[in-house]
């Protein structure tokens, strides 16, 4: 009833003539989501799902981490044409539920291989990136934060090409290209009063090859990211503080320090592998990536995960390690730590700066999916991860004492309608 | 031959034995329209089809995949000969290739609704039980030959 209600306001909305009768095959209206409860054992960092989100979980129980809805409407134009709106409501960076437009594009199929598809579309090129909110669709109470949480770009607003064919013998292949700029929606919240680092604006591309053969699924993909949004005063202060000392101290190696510290000087290449095995009772998923950041103190990154399953009757019991590694970049600062109160303060700042950029932390996951109704998944896991105290990119308001370990334990609803 | 008493251990267990065995699945097949130059298709092209890869029928016909959505043993009992997967990762699977924006699952009808969608449609493609085929669809393929 209330699915037949959005139908027929969302073909009114479109000033299209309301379905005669239900079951229009040219309108699909659904949704997915999540109602979920987690708790940390720690309450010396909070623990996030992505950076996106303003805080993280403690001790208490918050349905703050894994819940969210999204409703999506499909509506199919001709043979050829067919448009996808999607919104998403999840815990942003302003401490709110607001929903934000996911995907709003045009997809052109004109041969049975061939795809274009032009708006803000999913960015694919990472495994199950653009299904992450889709909890129903994976295994987990939700995706390992050790591989996604620097992966944080999930929409693009631009164009992409794919192609699909049959080589014979049951082998699919699946070729893809994707250019644009970063959706507006991706925020990263900064400091306590709502305010953020945006994402969007960023030039993007990206390309995947996709093998399909009987159970067996590999993976490779490329992407590379040229940020260009500005940032708020606290980094454009570092930026400049580092600027004025580089031209005092005649120091070019701060200046190139200066650059790095805005992103806007840094190509960021993604490289990913991964492999998805899935036959009869047993799932296996493994995937490796990389990420380099090019010149400047931010770090490159490798990380990586592997997910093992075995479904008895309705339940898939599973385990699930991740790990994330940053190169020990050394971070230049020349003479400013040694150079009075306020150069220090500058070094002091940079080098908090950098280790918010750095991650370095190995995750076990024990947990179990049980498919209690055919459109309903209820999941219990719960995370075990040690790390680096000094690396902040995955912990939110670190205290004194936080020696890089927590137990997460977490339970979902994961649901589609 | 003598019958075990209804609340005899035996005859509980055997209940609970014949319960796990999906009893009334049925046969599953792959219909297409009567006119269709479609004789037959091949085991791979219809894992193409119904797991959303491709999205046209062999002879070039956008696809209008349909399927029979009761009861719902033969829908498993399709999906294991098919693809050897259960209904919930079928589920999960489609999940993911809906709200990525990829492509949409094969509408869920009664066995009725099939063979009208079929019969009326060039591009239909349905999985019938073989038991409800009629003068209406054309048979293209059998799971389980």
């Amino acid at each position: 009833m209330l699915r037949k209600t959005i139908t027929c306001l969302a073909l009114a909305a479109l000033g299209l003539p309301l379905p005669a009768q239900d079951g229009d095959p040219r309108l699909r209206v659904s949704g997915f989501g999540t109602l979920g409860l987690a708790a940390s054992s720690s309450s010396l960092a909070e623990y996030v799902r992505e950076p996106t989100q303003p805080r993280g979980v403690r001790q208490d129980l918050d349905p703050r981490l894994d819940s969210r809805l999204g409703l999506q409407v499909n509506l199919n134009l001709s043979e050829s044409f067919s448009v996808v709106g999607q919104a998403i409501s999840k815990y942003r960076y302003d401490y709110t539920f607001k929903p934000d437009l996911s995907w709003a594009f045009l997809s052109y199929k004109p041969t049975s291989s061939l795809q274009a598809r032009a708006g803000r579309l999913g960015f694919d090129v990472f495994q199950i990136a653009d299904t992450r909110n889709v909890g129903y669709s994976y295994l987990w109470t939700r995706p390992p934060v050790d591989f996604f949480g620097p992966l944080m770009l999930s929409s693009l607003d631009g164009g992409d090409l794919s192609w699909q064919g049959s080589l014979g013998e049951g082998v699919n292949l699946r070729l893809k290209v994707a250019a644009g700029r970063t959706a507006a929606i991706d925020k990263v919240p900064f400091g306590d009063a709502g305010g953020y680092v945006p994402l969007g604006g960023s030039k993007l591309m990206g390309t995947v090859a996709e093998v399909d053969w009987e159970a067996l699924n590999l993976r490779l993909s490329y992407a590379q990211a040229k940020p260009s949004s500005k940032f708020p005063p606290p980094i454009t202060d570092l930026q400049n503080g580092l600027n004025a000392f580089a031209l005092l101290l005649n120091d070019p190696g701060l200046a190139r320090q200066a650059r790095g510290v805005d992103f806007q000087e840094n190509l960021f290449r993604y490289y990913s592998v991964g492999l998805n095995w899935h036959s009869g009772p047993f799932r296996l998923e493994a995937v490796g990536a990389q990420v380099r950041a090019g010149e400047g103190p931010i770090p490159d990154l490798k990380s990586g995960y592997l997910s093992l399953g075995y479904r008895v009757g309705e339940a898939v019991p599973y385990f699930l390690v991740s790990r994330i590694v940053s190169d020990p970049h050394t971070l230049y600062l020349g003479a400013l730590p040694a150079l009075g109160p306020e150069a220090a303060a500058l070094a002091t700042a940079v080098a908090s700066f950098i280790q918010h950029q750095r991650a370095n932390q190995t995750t076990f996951a024990l947990g179990v999916r049980g498919d209690f109704h055919p459109k309903a998944a209820l999941k219990l896991q719960v995370d075990h991860s040690t790390g680096e105290p000094k690396d902040l990119m995955l912990w939110l308001n670190v205290r004194s004492g936080w020696e890089g370990k927590a137990t997460v334990g977490s339970v979902t609803l994961d649901f589609v309608f | 031959m003598r019958t075990l008493p209804p609340n005899h251990p035996a005859s509980v267990l055997l209940v609970l034995l014949l319960s796990l065995v999906p009893a009334q699945a049925g046969e599953p097949v792959i219909v297409v329209h009567p006119e269709s130059r479609i004789q037959s298709l091949t085991r791979d092209e219809v894992i193409n089809i119904f797991m959303g890869r491709q999205k046209r029928l062999p002879n070039g016909t956008v696809a209008m995949p349909v399927e029979q959505a009761q009861p719902p043993a033969l829908r498993a009992r399709f999906y294991q000969l098919l693809v050897g997967k259960d209904l919930p990762d079928i589920s999960a699977y489609w999940a993911r290739l809906l709200y990525s924006g990829q492509a949409q699952p094969p509408q869920a009808l009664t066995a009725e609704e099939v063979l009208e969608v079929v019969s009326e449609n060039k591009g239909a493609i349905g999985v019938l039980d073989a038991a409800r085929v009629d003068r209406r669809v054309r048979v293209v393929h059998s799971l389980t030959r």
